[in-house]
């Protein structure tokens, strides 16, 4: 199968100039299957058809994407929680890519739950293609915390396209951790269409070799009163490149609104490239919208403080490293795909655990 | 001053390279084991500076001289291995580090300066006698490093560092300043704690005697402009803090 496909497209094409405002994946792949998945279902979590939700949400990635992974056959799976039911344990998905595969599904949470959703990806082979589509639908005053994670082989295209629909007073808090794949396109979009809904992420990256990765989030605040958070730790070393789109739409209505997306790219070598849309769009007056970056080397001021304490150049890399991959690795709860994460970065990436005993 | 020497500057002049700027100029100082010495001189006198270049601050470059450390030159060496060798150096404004708790942070600065695995029950313990000492709520350890500390927290962190690290030599950076009374006690407690169970050496830069008080001091030595133009016993202190100064600021 031969695919060219447009992908990550940001909200605002004014800056066409800086080419970044979409990417081009071209794929040539065997016939697209579904990806091995393994789902540990907490009790009181009902499991039915869910296409139909699944093709409403509208995910991050763009139409392309959408058609790809809506084309390849196979059921959709919809978990979704009982009304007002706060689950203690949560719904793990451990999903294993293949040559050519795709994995959907929708979480759908029941008004006043609360759920806690782990996922993670990863691949016993090398080489392959990953497209990873989950929804999220929160109802009223439903509070949703997902932690994800990817450690991908090396030479793995990765799509992850994602989609969220918050009710009045729904809470979105997502953690990830993206360490493994060739290019990883991650598109996310998040439609604040209650009042007082609130979707916040933080993300944590390092990427090595010519490690690409492409992320395009999107908060379109509908609902009075909307909050949204997007923050983004990340490492890049060698040839590796990250591009990142953020998108804080304010629509028209959406008064009291508040957005803000920061990220903070720590630069280990010269070779690497690193590009950054972000966008505000003002439909709205009474919003306040803001964006940070903080791009660079290591500064020499902090250099010197760990070196002072003891640390050889190297190890504070390592420590540096360790400790923004720390701020979402901490929220993995799942002790086996804990125990995946630590062993990726001790085994591949050489970064010893500043808990090991 | 019959201790055996711990710290020798011999003849050092130090500026910022790049600049070609000279800010320190022929310094000589010693420092036995076991010793406390009191820097003190105006603001922008080059006090900083020589607490950098003992610690091996890169930006400051040795034009000419020596520093001699537990008898081995070390005038080449990084801050990495500097701080192996015992030398500490408490810093006026702290680095933040997200994703890195006081507890991993020190432990794993321990086992670099130590050379060997520390154990959590071993180390935890520690930690918290020492968090006791200087009254920090025993949740801080597992709060990320001087993330979101105020100024006093800041340097209350920086003397948790010097306990647990346990130096030859600890160069205090006006941890002083801008501290309320009572964190002017608890640092100084911090201080005596070092003194009493290590019988290390420091030397305190400081425009304040309360953070003296409790302390016996071996020399004091007056920098103005980049060099020493005074140096005498304890008593420098006070003279200091009630004339200024003038008196050697202006034979410059
Ligand atoms: N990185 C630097 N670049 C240029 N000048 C510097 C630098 N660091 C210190 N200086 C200058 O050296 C002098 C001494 O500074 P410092 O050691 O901080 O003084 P003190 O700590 O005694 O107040 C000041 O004039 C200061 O401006
Ligand atoms: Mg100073």
């Amino acid at each position: 199968m031969n695919m060219d496909l447009k992908v990550n497209i940001s909200p605002a094409l004014t800056f066409s100039w800086m080419k970044i405002n979409d990417d081009h994946i071209k794929l040539e792949t065997g016939e697209l299957g579904v990806l091995d998945s393994k789902a540990d279902i907490p009790e009181g979590i009902s499991v039915s058809k869910g296409d139909h939700d699944w093709s409403k949400v509208k995910a991050g990635c763009g139409k392309d994407v959408a058609a790809l992974i809506s084309d390849v056959k196979g059921d959709i799976p919809l978990f979704e929680t009982a009304k007002d039911k706060s689950y203690s344990k949560p719904l793990v998905l451990r999903l294993k890519a293949t040559a050519a595969g795709v994995y959907k599904a929708v979480v759908k949470l029941a008004p006043g739950s609360e759920l806690t959703v782990i996922e993670h990806t990863d691949s016993d082979i090398p080489e392959g293609f990953a497209a990873v589509s989950v929804k999220y639908i929160l109802g009223e005053g439903a509070k949703l915390t997902l932690v994800k994670s990817q450690t991908l082989g090396d030479k793995f295209i990765y799509i992850d396209d994602m989609g969220s629909e918050l009710a009045d007073n729904a809470v979105f808090e997502a953690f990830r951790t993206d360490l493994g794949a060739l290019k990883a396109y991650q598109g996310c979009n998040s439609e604040l269409t209650g009042e007082a809904s609130s979707f916040k992420v933080l993300g944590s990256y390092y990427l090595r070799g010519s490690q690409l990765l492409d992320f395009n989030y999107i908060a379109s605040h509908d609902g009075k009163m909307t909050e949204s958070d997007m923050r983004f730790n990340g490492v890049l070393k060698d040839e590796s490149m990250k591009t990142f789109r953020g998108t804080l739409d304010f629509k028209s209505g959406c008064a009291g609104a508040v957005g803000a997306e920061y990220e903070d790219v720590m630069l280990l070598t010269d070779g690497v490239g690193t590009r950054s849309l972000p966008i505000i769009l003002c439909g709205e007056e009474d919003v306040v919208g803001e964006h940070g970056a903080s791009v660079g080397q290591i500064p020499d001021v902090v250099l010197f403080y760990l070196m002072s304490r003891g640390f050889s150049r190297e190890a504070c890399e390592n420590m540096l490293i360790n400790s923004r991959l720390n701020t979402t690795i901490s929220k993995i709860s799942d002790e086996e795909i804990k125990k995946i994460i630590l062993d990726y970065l001790k085994n591949k990436l050489d970064l010893r655990s500043i808990d090991e005993e | 001053m019959s201790a055996e020497n711990l710290l020798t500057l011999k003849n050092l002049t130090a500026g910022v390279g790049e600049a070609g700027i000279e800010i320190l100029h022929n310094i000589d100082l010693r420092i036995g084991k076991g010793e406390t010495h009191v820097i003190m001189g105006p603001n922008g006198a080059g006090k900083s500076t020589l607490g950098y270049t003992i610690m091996g601050n890169p930006l400051y470059e040795i034009s000419s001289g020596n520093i001699i450390f537990d008898g081995e030159d070390i005038t080449a060496l990084t801050a990495d291995k500097r701080a192996k060798k015992g030398i500490f150096l408490t810093f006026q404004s702290p680095v933040e580090v997200p994703g890195l708790t006081i507890r991993q942070f020190l432990r794993n600065a321990l086992q670099e300066i130590k050379g060997e695995r520390i154990k959590f029950s071993e180390f935890n313990r520690k930690l918290r006698s020492v968090m006791d000492t200087l009254s920090f709520a025993e949740e801080y350890a597992d709060r990320d490093i001087n993330v979101g500390f105020s100024g006093g927290e800041r340097k209350k962190a920086e003397i948790l560092q010097l306990l647990m690290l346990e130096p030859k030599l600890a160069i205090l950076d006006e941890t002083d300043s801008g501290l309320d009374v009572d964190a002017v006690k608890t640092v100084s407690a911090g201080i005596s704690e070092y003194k009493k169970n290590k019988d290390g050496s420091l030397l305190i830069i400081t425009h304040n005697a309360a953070i003296l008080e409790a302390l016996h001091v071996d020399k004091v030595h007056v920098v103005v402009k980049g060099k020493i133009v005074a140096e005498g016993d304890g008593s420098l202190v006070e003279e200091i803090n009630r004339n200024g100064f003038e008196r050697y600021t202006n034979e410059q």
